[in-house]
């Protein structure tokens, strides 16, 4: 295996284990957001992002203004969920029609990829940017940009959008895909190379085992865990009547003993987008010069 | 059974996008985007990168089709689809029929309540990086640095996640043909054919399991067609309660051999399946009537590892296969069969099926069966750990070994069957077994690959012989790489940088693996790279370069043997020479120990795209110098020099099956032809082994001053003329006072042939011929020619081609005066056939600039 280019890139030594566990959809529902927060203080989470479209964003930016020593990135989404509790763009409907449905809403999951075929990438730019501005706006500092529901494998396009407005922003971006993180490693930048996780793969049933597994055996270099804590509060239970309780287990995980028990056993460190945004702006800036 | 293809009509369409277009089947993603201009070619330049998101994407393939009449009136009707590559939802007119995974099965579904007239049948696959991706970060699994992380977990060809010579271009699509079945309940459920000897005669077996309709009486029958048209057929009563067991004894057998030990006839076998005197099923097989062992026995060197075929132990001389394309459904059979006859041509009688490919298709069995190919079998695991604990895995695999042996098992060029490549040397030595978490892997892997899997073979295939991994000691993690008993892969000539001498200090039982990198040759090195890019480290050549320090080490084994090459050129010549001498210095010392060592397959013999790497056919088909080597170090009768000078042993290797008597004549000489020394030796060659010449002590005729200029010379000769010329020097080539060896060719037409014979007036090292503007092979290329001697070189003269245009630039290795000048001699056509009636004089460069190469 060669050695992580990231733990290079961040100055850590080769054989360092580095892992960034963020916390997707804050501001998604009330659950969500109570959830995080504590995952945030109490687990082993240092970081999360934020949800700009959805019904309890003012909420979560409350507490991120409360606490700047906590480090968010912006969630970019342009998918809807849930059939019953809905969300659209922070552009005017107008604006951006490629990106919203008949409702005016954003389309659900199951069309992401017709959307993606039909949806116009200056629309797409103009949705993530309102996005953007709307956390800067408010005075936040993010340190990153990830998305939310897009299985970007094969939309390269849409990736490139986000890579441009990273580094317009002077944002880190999440990598996931094997060759997004090739694009990212090859304009000498940090990305996540020793594998992402998604919480959602991953069985609930079985689910602290796994993730204490994963971590007893996380290997060298940048990792990242995706991960999804809410509380299954009637709210939530109501929203997502499927969810099989991924978003509880992951919150009854990450703010474990165990959890933090493992990781400090290990020596695995972990991380949060600052260290990698201070690389991409970097860079950024030496380019500019 | 009705059947009906289903390969026409086809479209695709990147998931749920709108459009579709037109599709290839059987094909995939990669080639159908390419024939419609919609992505570049991933083999040029830097592609590969810019099309990887193709693998990463979701794809749809859809057929619109009108089922047969008649084939809808059948009682049962299913969808057979021959491979899936790889994770496949197949519906019918909007009914999900199932769901596949694994690329190396057959997948057969009951079609019959959802056929209509006008159906439509779509086959949406997930992108195989995305779950190999998803799976890796549940479960990471220890693979190939070079690879797409993940491969494992997912039932697709290992290598096209990427490889140390290969791209990370997983195909995506319909690999194979698919078509509907009808049948009324009577079929053929199972064939497994056999044949046991004794004593010289041979009796064919045949058990057929048969589907039969409750009641209905059925007759399976035998039929056996020999070589020379003469048949027999045998029946009995077949039902599905019991195998019909069918066997006839076949008159006067003609046996079949591997290359170079005698013919390869071949029988086809017929069984069938009667209702009456209608055939309602038939299989239809080519069969070769051979035994074939894989001899084991203890000796003073530990355990022998000897194929043994028809009693006859065969050295095994031969290398190992890799899937000839990234996109394997573009392999024509014209390509294939070009690699095979390649391979029978310089005296292979091996090739080994290497587990990161694919279990090949009939065709590539066919040929081998045709041309004497013992095919040494891998089962598809390669360098990496599976999860073989996983209970839906493990039900996965043992439905794909059950298929493929099944599907193969009667092939007479099935020799071996092997678990696995490099696996148990990886639990032994790799540094899986100090990760812990892998504790309960390495118990799956030993009960896998030495309890289940050999009882799965044995089950389906109890006449060949099964081994548990490449290398193995047939012991579990047991110095698997050793050199007491089992195969061994030798890579510490390359990766560990040892020079080619140290293969003289290995003594495997059977060397299933050892290879040396070259460049490919320019004309290809063209397809890919620009002029501006022709420098081994340019950006564009190292994207063709997968093996990190590949191009690092190729360069400083070429420094202690040539001089620094001045031009990109001569790189690349330097390059190929290198790579045959290497191999041929370590394959004349295997087979000078016969008896000890019982076989060589070096790596490798293809390539799956253009490359650097250890091929010695590249991906276009050229020889590079390697494969010219082997028609040599491979001839049947070797002669071949143990240098250690002064002292120099001569022998004599013999792969017949009877004695052999010639002559050796030896000379020491000047490079410009002086002799200081010679003799002849009268030869009686033992069969089957090495027969010692003589040694010669020349300390006596070298000084430190001429030790530059000399070469010692050995010559089998026949009755009938010279078959084989070796030479040896004192001194690396780098320090040979070569000088411009003032070549003279003479050429002439004969047929379809060129025919040239060169002679110069001091020795040409590792001459070059080649034919400007054709790809030709030569009957010889890359040889040493000694002063006055002549070297006779034919090729086929390309079709529609005359003489008078053939071209034919020569170079030969250098070591001083580089800028000798280039002669030009006209020749007189010598029209010996009358088929070429142009009479002007022809022109053959030899030394033309661009190709005098520097060493």
């Amino acid at each position: 295996m060669s050695p992580s280019l990231t733990n290079r890139l961040l100055g850590y030594p080769d054989d360092a284990r580095l892992l960034i566990i963020n916390a997707d959809d804050f501001g998604m529902c009330h659950a969500v957001n109570a959830a995080v927060m504590r995952a945030l203080q109490e687990g082993i989470v240092r970081s999360t992002t934020l949800m700009t479209p959805c019904p309890w964003a003012r909420h979560a930016m409350r507490f991120l203004a409360e606490h700047p020593e906590i480090p968010f990135g912006v969630h970019l989404t342009v998918i809807a969920d849930w059939e019953d509790y809905r969300w659209g763009p922070i552009a005017p409907r107008g604006m951006v029609p490629t990106l919203i449905n008949p409702q005016g809403d954003f389309y659900n999951f199951d069309q992401m990829q017709p959307f993606l075929a039909q949806a116009d990438l200056t629309q797409l730019e103009m949705e993530f940017r309102a996005q953007i501005e709307t956390v800067l706006s408010a005075g936040l500092r993010p340190t990153h940009l990830d998305w939310h529901c897009l299985r970007l494998q094969g939309w390269d396009n849409v990736y490139e959008v986000m890579l441009r407005l990273a580094r317009e922003y002077g944002l880190a971006l999440r990598a996931v895909v094997p060759s997004h993180i090739t694009r990212v490693q090859s304009l000498g930048l940090p990305a996540n190379d020793s594998g992402f996780l998604d919480s959602y793969l991953v069985d609930p049933t079985t689910k602290a085992a796994a993730y204490a597994d994963l971590l007893r055996h996380l290997p060298a270099g940048l990792s990242e865990w995706a991960v999804h804590p809410g509380l299954d509060t009637p709210e939530l239970l109501t929203i997502e009547p499927q969810g099989n309780h991924v978003r509880q287990t992951d919150f009854d995980f990450l703010i474990s003993p165990q959890a933090r028990e493992i990781v400090q056993a290990e020596g695995i460190i972990l991380l949060d987008y600052r260290a990698l945004r201070d690389v991409w702006a970097a860079v950024e800036v030496e380019r500019v010069h | 059974m009705k059947t009906q293809s289903l390969t026409g009509n086809w479209e695709f369409r990147q998931a749920d996008t709108a459009d579709w277009s037109p599709a290839t089947v059987p094909g995939g993603v990669h080639t159908d985007l390419l024939a419609l201009g919609c992505i570049p070619d991933p083999f040029v330049g830097d592609n590969e990168r810019r099309v990887a998101w193709v693998a990463e994407a979701d794809w749809e393939y859809r057929s619109r089709f009108t089922a047969d009449a008649e084939l809808r009136e059948q009682p049962r009707v299913w969808l057979v689809c021959d491979g899936l590559d790889t994770l496949a939802t197949v519906s019918l007119n909007g009914r999900v029929l199932g769901l596949a995974d694994n690329m190396f099965r057959r997948y057969r579904w009951e079609v019959k309540p959802l056929l209509a007239e006008d159906n439509e049948l779509l086959i949406a696959f997930a992108s195989p990086v995305q779950y190999v991706s998803e799976q890796q970060a549940q479960r990471p699994l220890p693979g190939v640095s070079q690879a797409i992380a993940g491969g494992p977990h997912l039932r697709k060809a290992p290598c096209q996640f990427g490889w140390d010579w290969g791209p990370q271009l997983p195909p995506v699509g319909i690999w194979k043909g698919l078509r509907l079945e009808g049948d009324d309940g009577a079929a053929l459920s199972d064939v497994h054919l056999r044949q046991s000897h004794a004593d010289g005669a041979v009796r064919l077996s045949a058990a057929v399991a048969v589907e039969q309709p409750a009641g209905e009486p059925l007759t399976a029958r035998l039929r056996v067609i020999a070589p020379d048209g003469e048949t027999w057929t045998v029946e009995a009563a077949a039902s599905a309660a019991q195998p019909a067991d069918l066997s006839l004894p076949i008159p006067q057998p003609q046996l079949w051999w591997p290359n170079g030990y005698g013919a390869q006839p071949l029988y086809r076998i017929v069984v069938s399946l009667w209702r009456g005197e209608v055939e309602v099923d038939r299989r239809d097989y080519q069969v070769g009537l051979r035994t074939v062992e894989l001899r084991q026995e203890a000796d003073q060197w530990g355990r022998s590892f000897q194929f043994v075929v028809n009693g006859v132990p065969i050295f095994a001389k031969g290398s190992n296969w890799i899937p000839a394309d990234s996109f394997p459904t573009r392999i024509s059979d014209d390509y294939l069969e070009t690699l095979i006859r390649a391979a029978a041509e310089t005296h292979h009688n091996m090739l080994r099926v290497w587990g990161g490919g694919f279990y090949e298709e009939e065709r590539f069995y066919d040929l081998c069966d045709r041309y004497g190919i013992l095919v040494w079998q891998d089962f598809i695991f390669s360098c990496s750990v599976y999860p073989l604990d996983e209970p839906t895995f493990l039900e996965n695999v043992r439905a794909e070994v059950e298929e493929n042996v099944r599907r193969l098992r009667h092939r007479a060029s099935l020799a071996l069957w092997c678990g696995n490549n490099e696996m148990e040397w990886g639990w032994v030595d790799w540094g899986w077994r100090a990760q812990p978490e892998l504790d309960a892997l390495k118990v799956a892997y030993d009960r896998f690959f030495h309890h289940t899997l050999p009882a799965w073979c044995a089950a389906a295939d109890p006449d060949t012989a099964y081994w548990p991994s490449s290398p193995s000691s047939d012991t579990p993690f047991a110095a698997p790489n050793g050199q007491q008993q089992g195969d061994a892969h030798y890579w510490d000539v390359w990766h560990g940088r040892q020079p080619f001498t140290a293969y003289r200090n290995q003594y495997p039982r059977f060397m299933s693996e050892f290879g040396f990198q070259a460049l490919p040759p320019l004309a290809t090195i063209r397809t890919y790279a620009d002029e501006a890019d022709w420098n081994m480290t340019s950006y564009v050549m190292e994207q063709h370069q997968k093996n990190a320090s590949g191009n690092s080490l190729m360069v400083g084994q070429m420094l202690d043997t040539f001089r620094l090459p001045q031009e990109f050129s001569s790189l690349v010549y330097l390059s190929m020479v290198l790579q045959a001498e290497g191999i041929r210095y370590g394959v004349e010392h295997w087979r000078r120990q016969r008896d000890r060592v019982a076989g060589t397959l070096y790596w490798q013999l293809n390539d799956c795209w253009p490359v650097a790497s250890w091929s010695s056919v590249d991906y276009f088909g050229r020889w590079k110098a390697l494969h010219y080597a082997a028609r040599r170090f491979y001839a049947p009768l070797l002669l071949s020099i143990e240098d250690a000078p002064p002292r120099f042993g001569v022998y004599v290797t013999s792969d017949r099956r009877d004695s052999w008597e010639g002559l050796v004549r030896w000379s020491l000489e000047t490079l410009d032809g002086t002799p200081l020394a010679g003799g002849e030796e009268p030869l009686r060659a033992a069969p089957l082994a090495t027969t010692p010449v003589n040694s010669f002590d020349l300390a006596g005729y070298v000084t430190g001053d001429n030790r530059r200029e000399l070469v010692f010379v050995a010559e089998l000769w026949s009755p009938d003329g010279p078959l084989a010329r070796q030479t040896a020097f004192f001194v690396p080539t780098k320090h040979l006072a070569l000088v411009d060896p003032q070549l003279t060719a003479t050429c002439s037409g004969d047929g379809g042939q060129l025919r040239v014979e060169l002679c110069g007036r001091s020795l040409a090292r590792l001459v070059e011929l080649e034919l400007d503007g054709a790809d030709v092979v030569f009957s010889d290329n890359y040889f040493d020619l000694p002063a006055g001697r002549v070297a006779t070189i034919t090729c086929p003269l390309p079709a529609g081609w005359s003489v008078a245009q053939a071209r034919m630039p020569c170079a030969c290795a250098r070591s001083t005066n580089p800028s000798s000048r280039i002669e030009r001699r006209e020749l007189i056509e010598k029209n010996g056939g009358g088929r070429f009636h142009d009479k002007r004089s022809i022109i053959f460069l030899h030394g033309r600039e661009t190709n005098v190469f520097c060493s």
